[in-house]
């Protein structure tokens, strides 16, 4: 287990480190320069100095290694925009209101999507069975933006509810998380029931109800611990999604998120910001798939962590 | 030897029958079956069926709700809004398949080679995949808008290089269950080299789990095609994109609700239909999975 997770995490730091040199060589790609040069061109001397000043002038083998070398201490730089800002304190200006809308998210996916699940599959074949798998698969589908856009025009413009943009008090939060929220309640539903009843159809759960066990502890205490298993899998790299953030719930709501700043970013060509953020999210998914795998063993003992094949 | 193909012939025609029995009972299949057709044929012939082109603007019947001049009204800028929902249905349906023809190559020759030839190979292909895992795909393609400029092709271009991990992953899961199989050690013992035995014995039992993929792929790129359009980063005028059309009617949501409404429920049209289809394929396909 010990040497599993090892080889899992020096994996990991591997694929870290190959990302940021692809990012690292992609983002000085991209066309323009951090100084918004389309309006007002820097002069040949102006432009030098400002390249010197950021480090832009150094061959790019060196810049890599000072940034590796910072990254090494947990530097992610200086923001190019933000001049006053390091991108830590970037993404901490956008990080609560995205971690807030993903938490939030997550709470309601959760605790609407695994009950109606749970109870879609023990009515199987009925009406209400056919309601959820129905609306479970459009909540699946229907884009969020598009779902954003019907809640602002009836909850806040028809019906004058809630505020159509903005951020600050608790009406801000609703519209983004209902919205943000479908499609993966849905998904968690659809996952739950599919789950529990490949679990009810097994040999162990006829045998817990032949020998005579209450029916409420054979759905909690067997159906729905082995229908968990799978659902792990999917729960693990969701985390990670949600919290991040969708950058189009936060485009429509004017959430000053941590998408945004991405967005602004990559239109400004602030090469720490983009890559601050990329690290981050590459370092966090990578996590929650270790750790998914992890819980895993821990929820089915028959998986046995060796050595790795996907 | 007839009779042996005739049985064979039989049995064909008979998983076929099956295969469709179990396909129609599905309504919900068979709807979405009828929306995606209906989707192609107006992608198809837009030009036929657009009451006007996409990009013919009239100031002086800006802003216009629905009418029967206008059946869907007219947008800011006074252009016919049914014929560029029409546009941007068809932008939608090459995009995604412009993509899936870019992902389903990388994913078939990337899965083959890891899930077929095994050894270091596929070691670096479980690599590959692993990093590519790393970082969310949509990120990946709105960093390439950046490097590329907006435009159909780089939109294609963007998503299909960003997103080909499942098809990659799931070609080369198939490939390793399929290795070990009686039939194809029988080909391989009669002689059959490696590429006849990949492509002509192993592949041909892929084709259906990738025609589900891609069925469900479908809606994910109209998804992602709209929403680079949605952020600015997608297709610039005047080519007409749904996400882009959504959008633009936020700031115009208070007074003119056509403009967000009749995008918005085409793209759920579109995404819903192909979701449907593949529901209904894999079922059919797979009739052990309970729906």
């Amino acid at each position: 287990m010990i040497r599993y997770s090892l080889g899992r995490l020096l994996g990991l730091l591997g694929s870290v480190l190959i990302i940021s040199l692809i990012l690292f060589l992609a983002v000085r790609w991209l066309p323009g320069t951090p100084w918004n040069e389309g309006e007002i061109p820097l002069q040949g001397p102006a432009k030098e100095n400002m390249m010197k000043k950021y480090g832009l002038d150094q061959p790019i083998h060196v810049q890599y290694a000072k940034y590796l070398w910072n990254l090494l201490h947990l530097d992610l730089g200086n923001s190019f925009i933000y001049k006053t800002d390091t991108v830590w304190q970037t993404i901490a200006r956008g990080w609560p209101a995205t971690a807030k809308i993903g938490a939030f998210t997550l709470l309601i996916a959760f605790s609407i999507g695994i009950p109606v699940g749970i109870i879609a599959a023990l009515r199987q074949n009925s009406l209400l069975d056919y309601t959820v798998t129905f609306l479970a698969t459009t909540g699946i589908t229907v884009p969020n933006f598009a779902v954003a856009v019907w809640l602002v025009m009836f909850v806040s413009v028809k019906m004058d509810l809630l505020p159509t943009q903005g951020w600050g008090t608790w009406q801000h939060i609703v519209l983004p998380v209902v919205a943000y929220s479908l499609a993966p309640t849905s998904l968690i539903a659809r996952f739950t029931r599919v789950s529990m009843l490949e679990a009810m159809r097994s040999d162990y759960i006829r045998t817990a109800r032949a020998k005579g066990l209450a029916e409420p502890v054979v759905i909690m205490r067997h159906v729905f611990k082995n229908a968990l298993i799978p659902i792990i899998t999917l729960v693990g790299p969701l985390i990670p999604n949600l919290m991040t953030g969708s950058i189009f719930i936060e485009n429509t709501f004017g959430v000053p998120g941590i998408g945004r700043h991405f967005v602004t970013s990559i239109f400004d060509r602030d090469y720490p910001v983009i890559m601050g953020i990329f690290m981050l999210v590459a370092v966090l998914f990578g996590l929650t798939y270790f750790i998914s795998d992890i819980l895993y063993t821990w929820a089915d003992p028959r998986v046995r962590l060796t050595d790795r094949k996907t | 030897m007839t009779s042996l193909k005739e049985a064979e012939e039989r049995g064909q025609k008979r998983r076929k029958a099956n295969f469709m029995w179990r396909f129609k009972r599905n309504k919900l299949a068979v709807i979405g079956f009828c929306v995606v057709v209906v989707c192609l044929f107006i992608a198809a012939f837009a030009n036929f069926l657009a009451p006007t082109s996409y990009d013919v603007g009239n100031l002086t019947e800006a802003r216009q709700p629905p009418s029967w001049g206008h059946i869907f009204g007219t947008d800011a800028v006074g252009r016919d809004y049914l014929s560029r929902i029409i546009y941007a249905t068809r932008t939608s349906i090459i995009v995604a398949l412009g993509v899936q023809v870019i992902t389903l190559s990388i994913g078939i020759s990337l899965g083959t080679l890891g899930g077929y030839l095994g050894g270091w190979v596929d070691q670096v292909v479980v690599r590959i995949i692993e990093i590519a895992t790393g970082i969310p795909a949509l990120l990946i393609a709105m960093f390439i808008m950046g490097l590329l400029g907006h435009s159909m092709w780089n939109v294609i271009f963007a998503l299909g290089i960003s997103g080909w991990v499942v098809e990659t992953r799931i070609t080369r899961g198939q490939f390793l269950a399929f290795k070990e199989r009686e039939f194809v050690i029988a080909a391989q013992a009669i002689g059959a080299n490696r590429f006849r035995v990949a492509f002509r014995h192993i592949f041909p039992n892929i084709i259906p789990i990738l025609a589900v993929l891609l069925a469900f792929q479908v809606p994910a790129v109209i998804f992602n095609e709209a929403g680079l359009s949605f952020l600015g980063l997608g297709i610039d005028e005047p080519v007409p994109s749904l996400g882009k059309m959504i959008s633009t009617s936020l700031g115009y949501v208070r007074t003119y609700w056509h403009m967000g409404l009749f995008p918005s429920l085409m793209i759920a049209i579109i995404t819903m239909g192909f979701t449907f289809v593949g529901d209904g394929l894999r079922d059919a396909l797979d009739p052990t999975m309970n729906r």
